[in-house]
C-alpha cells in the first residue's frame, strides 16, 4: 500500500521560530528565574498551526476526565483537548502515537482501528488497537494473514467489530474469530502483558464455548485459514459484531455479546452463553445486533440492531422497545439509521448517534424520546438536537458524519463532545447549553485574497468514506463581496468556473462556502482532466484578485 | 496591383478548404471537448518572444529563430545561422524559457533545434487538513529538432521531431511525462511577393492512428487513498492553417499574419464528431516603425499581446532584442516580462 505523501516536507517557520526564540531563553534560566519565565512565555507565543486540531477527520473520542484524545482518520496523530480551559486548549501530537513512559496511570478506554490489505502474498487484516491512558495513547496491533491460495470467502468477516475494557484486561470482538481477553500490562513499556492469546467463540445455535485458534499480539501474524475449516466442522461459528461488559458484580462480570442470531449473555469463568430474547418484539427484528451500550452501575443497557433498538432497567433481564412520543420529529421517522448506531449514557439521559442522514443526536430520557424541536411557544428542556444551520454549525451528510461521541467534565460542567468526519469536534454543555459549538482545524489566510489555498492541493480522485474527492478553495475577504472562481490551466486556458459573482462574507477568519467553492477535477463538461498543473483565480467584486494551485493526478482514464 | 494577386490559385483553394472543414465542425459541436483541459498547453502556448509580440503568429515567420517548433519547413530559408534564447514569466508565478539554433546544412537543406521551457517554482501543497506539506515546483521541456527542405525558390518543406517531458515533483514518477516522437510536418509557399501561405501538422505520434499517446502513472478513484495505476493520455494533434500579408504603411514594411488552428480531442485517426475538436484563432501584425526598430501586435485567441524587436550590430553581426507583453483575458493579468535576444552568425 502506498499512501500519497509525496511531497517534500518542509519545516515550517513557525517551529523555527520558537525554536530560535526558547533558544534564546536558555541563557536566563540560571539567572533570574522570572525572566526567564517571561521570555519563555514570549517565546512560545509564536503562532504555529500545529496548535490547531489535529484533522478536520476526527475517527474517535475518548475521554479521560477532563480530557479528550481526538484521533485523526490516519490513526496515527492525535490531539488533547483541554476542557478546563474556556476556550479548550489544544495540543497537537502529529507524529506516530507515543509508546507506554514510565509512571503509566491505568487504562481508561480502547479504541479499535482495522483495514483490509495485501501485504507480499498475502491478504490481511490488520487491527490497531489504541490504548488511552492517564499521560496518552499508545497502540499496538495483530495482524489476520489469509494466503491468495485460500480465497478470500471468509476474509471480509474475519477483522475487529467491537472492544471493551475492564481494569488490566481488554476484551476483543472480531466477525469470525471470536473473542479473546487480553491482559494489559499496567507498568511495563509494553501494551500487552502476555503477547499469546487465544479465541473462543461458540458455534450458531449452540451454547457451549470452544478454542476457535491462537495468536500472537504485535509479534505474529494470525492465521486465519483454519477458521473454514473449523466452521464448516462446527456447522458455522457465531458472527461477533458487538461486545459490552457489565461489570456491577466483579463476582460475576458479564460479558454481553452482539451477534447476528440476536444477543447473548456470557458470565466469565463460565464455559457457556445463553440467549437472550426481546420480549414482545418479533424474533426477526432482535437479530444482528449491531450495538451493545452497557451503563453498570445504574444497570441500563441499550441494544441496537439494524433497524431496532432496546432498553432494559435492570440489567437485561427485560428488554423494551422505547415508546415513540414526544418530540415533533418522531424517531421512527427519523431516515438513515442504517449505519451502527452509537450511544452513551449520562445519569438518566441517554444520547443516541443514530447517524441519520441529518446528523445530530437523539436524546432520550430514561426510555422517553425527548422533544427535539420547538413547537410555537412551547418551552423544550433540552432545545435543538439536531446539528444545523440555526447552530451556525450545520453538518450535511455530504459534508461528514458524526463518527463517534463521549463526555468530558471538569468542575460542575460535563460537556458531550462529537467527532466528526470534516468538521472536527462539536461539543456542548448537557446542563446548561443548548447550542453546539465546534473545533476545527482550520488555517489562517492573509486577508484580501493575498492568500488563496487548496486542500488538498494534490487531486488523486480517491474515494474518501465512499465520497467523492474535492479540492476545497480557502480565502478570505476584507469585506463582503463577490466572488467569482474560475479553474485554469497553466495556459490561462479555461477549464471550469466554480462559482460566478457569488456573495461571500468578509471579515471573518475564512469567507469560503465549504459546499460551492470545490473542485472535484472535471473540467466544465463533466470530464476528467490531464495531469498537470491547475491554477484557480478568485476574484471579488471589490477589486482583490488571488491564485491558488492544484496539482492533478487522477488522469483522464 | 496586379502583382498582389496570386497566380497559383491551387493553394488558396486547399486552404479554403480547410478553413471551411473547420469553420464546419464547429458549427456542429453541441457538447465540446474542453480545450483547456486537455494535455498539450506547452505546445498551444507557443515559444518566442517576438512571436509572443505579435499573438503567437510564428508559423510563416521566415527569419522565425524557433522554425522547428512553429513550422519546420521554415528551416531552411534564412542564409545565416541563428541562435536564440528569452524569458518570460507570467503570473503566479509562472516561469519560462526558450532556446534555439538553426541555420542551413547545403544550399537546400537546413536544421534546427528548438528547446522550451515552462514551470512554476512556488505551488505550496496543503493536505486535506490545512496542514502545510512541502513546496512543489513542477516543471515541463519540449524540444524540436527539425529538418526543412527547399523544393523551389518559394515553397517549402520541413518535418520535426518532438520529445516532451513533463516533471509535476510529486514524488515517484506520480503525473510525470516522458514522449518521444512529437512529429510536425509543415508547409511554406511564397505566392507573388507579398502573400505567403503555409500550413503545419502538429503533434503527430507513432501509433497506428497516428496520436502522440502516452503512458503515465496516476493516483486512481477505485481505492481509498489514491493508490497508483497507469492511465493513458496524449497530445491533440493539431492543424494550424496561416497565411500572410506583406504591404507597406507610412512607406514603411508591414506585415499580417493570421492562422487558425483545430486541436483534435480525440485520438483517433481522424474524428468526425466536431465535439473532439477545438479552434482557435491567432493574428498579428508587424511594423517597421523606425529603421531597425518593429512593433508587433496581435491576438492568440482571447490573448491579446504587443511588442517591439530592435535590432543591431555586434561584431558586424544583427542581433535582435525582443520584448513583449501579453494580457491573458480569461484572467486579466498583465504580463511584461517577456525578453529575448537572437543573432545571426
Amino acid at each position: 500500500m502506498k499512501l500519497p505523501f509525496p511531497l517534500r516536507l518542509s519545516l515550517k517557520r513557525p517551529r523555527l521560530e520558537c525554536l530560535f526564540r526558547t533558544t534564546l531563553c536558555q541563557g536566563l534560566r540560571r539567572k533570574r528565574s522570572g525572566f526567564f519565565i517571561l521570555c519563555m512565555a514570549w517565546a512560545i507565543s509564536v503562532p504555529a498551526q500545529d496548535n490547531a486540531l489535529v484533522a478536520k477527520s476526527i475517527e474517535r473520542v475518548v475521554s479521560d476526565g477532563r480530557f479528550i484524545w481526538a484521533l485523526a482518520d490516519s490513526g496515527t496523530s492525535y490531539s488533547v483537548v483541554d476542557f478546563s480551559l474556556d476556550p479548550p486548549g489544544i495540543t497537537t501530537y502529529q507524529q506516530s502515537l507515543p509508546g507506554l513512559d514510565d509512571g503509566q496511570g491505568r487504562t481508561r478506554s480502547i479504541l479499535a482501528r482495522y483495514h483490509h490489505g495485501t501485504l507480499s502474498d498475502s491478504i490481511t487484516v490488520s487491527g490497531l488497537v489504541h490504548l488511552d491512558r492517564n499521560n496518552g495513547l499508545f497502540s499496538d496491533s495483530l495482524l489476520f494473514t489469509r494466503g491468495k491460495e485460500d480465497g478470500s470467502a471468509s476474509l471480509s468477516a474475519t477483522h475487529f467489530t467491537d472492544m471493551a475494557i475492564w481494569r488490566d484486561t481488554v476484551f476483543l470482538a472480531t466477525s469470525q474469530a471470536g473473542w479473546t481477553k487480553v491482559p494489559l500490562n499496567p507498568e511495563g513499556e509494553r501494551p500487552v502483558a502476555k503477547p499469546a492469546v487465544s479465541w473462543q467463540g461458540f458455534a450458531v445455535g449452540k451454547d457451549s464455548l470452544f478454542k476457535t485458534m491462537d495468536c500472537t499480539f504485535n509479534a505474529k501474524e494470525c492465521k486465519t485459514s483454519s477458521l473454514d475449516a473449523l466452521a464448516k466442522k462446527v456447522g458455522g461459528l457465531e458472527t461477533i459484531q458487538a461486545l459490552a461488559l457489565d461489570t456491577a458484580d466483579t463476582a460475576a462480570i458479564v460479558l454481553w455479546l452482539g451477534t447476528g442470531h440476536g444477543l447473548y449473555k456470557h458470565v466469565l469463568g463460565t464455559d457457556r452463553v445463553s440467549h437472550v430474547g426481546f420480549p414482545g418484539v418479533d424474533d426477526s427484528l432482535a437479530l444482528n445486533i449491531q450495538r451493545i451500550v452497557v451503563d453498570s452501575k445504574a444497570g441500563k443497557m441499550w441494544v441496537f440492531t439494524s433497524g431496532r433498538y432496546a432498553i432494559s432497567l435492570d440489567r437485561g433481564i427485560s428488554l423494551q422497545i422505547p415508546p415513540d412520543i414526544g418530540g415533533l420529529t418522531k424517531v421512527s421517522e427519523l431516515q438513515g439509521f442504517n449505519a451502527t448506531p452509537d450511544a452513551f449514557i449520562l445519569g438518566d439521559t441517554t444520547w443516541v448517534n443514530f447517524k441519520l442522514d441529518k446528523p445530530g443526536l437523539v436524546l432520550f430520557k430514561r426510555d422517553t424520546v425527548l422533544r427535539n424541536e420547538v413547537a410555537k411557544g412551547e418551552p423544550t428542556e433540552l432545545g435543538d438536537i439536531l446539528l444545523d444551520a440555526a447552530d451556525s454549525l450545520a453538518i450535511t451528510r455530504e459534508e461528514g458524519r458524526l463518527q463517534n461521541m463521549t463526555s468530558v467534565s471538569f468542575g460542575a460542567k460535563t460537556w458531550v463532545v462529537l467527532a466528526s468526519s470534516g468538521k472536527g469536534l462539536f461539543f456542548r454543555d448537557v446542563k446548561g447549553g443548548k447550542t453546539w459549538s465546534n473545533i476545527s482545524r482550520q488555517k489562517t489566510v492573509q486577508n484580501g485574497l493575498m492568500e488563496v489555498i487548496t486542500f488538498p492541493t494534490l487531486f488523486t480522485a480517491a474515494k474518501v468514506n465512499g465520497e467523492p474527492e474535492y479540492v476545497r478553495i480557502g480565502y478570505r475577504l476584507k469585506k463582503d463581496s463577490k466572488v467569482t472562481i474560475t479553474i485554469l490551466n497553466h495556459a490561462m486556458e479555461k477549464v471550469k468556473t466554480l462559482v460566478s459573482q457569488a456573495p461571500r462574507k468578509g471579515g471573518g477568519a475564512r469567507s469560503e462556502d465549504p459546499v460551492e467553492d470545490r473542485w472535484d477535477g472535471l473540467d466544465s463538461h463533466g470530464r476528467r482532466v490531464s495531469v498537470g498543473t491547475y491554477y484557480v483565480r478568485v476574484q471579488s467584486s471589490n477589486g482583490d484578485g488571488g491564485w491558488g494551485k492544484i496539482l492533478a493526478v487522477a488522469g483522464r482514464q | 496591383m496586379k502583382d498582389c494577386i496570386p497566380t497559383n490559385q491551387a493553394p488558396i483553394r486547399l486552404l479554403a478548404s480547410l478553413l471551411l472543414a473547420i469553420a464546419i465542425s464547429r458549427t456542429h459541436a453541441t457538447s465540446p471537448e474542453v480545450l483547456g483541459a486537455h494535455e498539450g498547453w506547452l505546445d498551444r502556448m507557443g515559444t518566442g518572444i517576438r512571436e509572443l509580440g505579435r499573438g503567437n503568429t510564428g508559423t510563416l515567420i521566415e527569419e522565425s529563430s524557433a522554425a522547428s517548433y512553429w513550422n519546420p519547413a521554415l528551416i531552411g530559408l534564412p542564409k545565416r545561422t541563428q541562435i536564440a534564447m528569452g524569458a518570460d514569466a507570467r503570473t503566479a508565478n509562472r516561469i519560462g524559457g526558450f532556446a534555439s539554433v538553426q541555420g542551413r546544412a547545403s544550399g537546400q537543406l537546413g536544421l534546427g533545434l528548438s528547446v522550451v521551457h515552462r514551470g512554476d517554482f512556488d505551488i505550496t501543497a496543503y493536505d486535506a487538513d490545512e496542514r502545510e506539506i512541502g513546496t512543489a515546483k513542477p516543471q515541463a521541456i519540449g524540444s524540436y529538432l527539425g529538418l526543412g527542405l527547399r523544393t523551389s525558390r518559394n515553397q517549402s518543406f520541413g518535418v520535426s521531431v518532438g520529445w516532451y517531458s513533463q516533471y509535476l515533483d510529486v514524488g515517484d514518477g506520480i503525473g510525470d511525462v516522458n514522449v518521444i516522437g512529437l512529429v510536425n510536418v509543415g508547409w511554406f509557399r511564397r505566392i507573388g511577393d507579398r502573400f505567403r501561405v503555409g500550413a503545419v501538422v502538429r503533434n503527430l505520434g507513432m501509433d497506428g492512428d497516428l496520436n502522440a499517446s502516452f503512458d503515465q502513472i496516476t493516483l486512481g478513484e477505485e481505492t481509498v487513498g489514491g493508490f497508483e495505476r497507469t492511465s493513458q493520455d496524449f497530445w491533440p494533434k493539431t492543424l494550424v492553417v496561416a497565411g500572410a500579408w506583406q504591404d507597406s504603411l507610412r512607406g514603411r514594411p508591414f506585415e499580417l499574419s493570421v492562422e487558425l488552428l483545430n486541436y483534435q480531442l480525440k485520438p483517433d485517426l481522424y474524428a468526425l464528431d466536431a465535439n473532439f475538436h477545438a479552434q482557435r484563432l491567432r493574428w498579428g501584425g508587424e511594423w517597421e516603425a523606425w529603421p531597425a526598430l518593429q512593433v508587433r501586435t496581435g491576438m492568440d485567441g482571447m490573448n491579446i499581446s504587443a511588442g517591439f524587436g530592435y535590432e543591431l550590430k555586434w561584431r558586424r553581426r544583427p542581433l535582435h532584442f525582443d520584448y513583449a507583453v501579453t494580457l491573458e483575458r480569461e484572467v486579466w493579468s498583465v504580463n511584461p516580462m517577456s525578453v529575448s535576444i537572437r543573432y545571426e552568425l
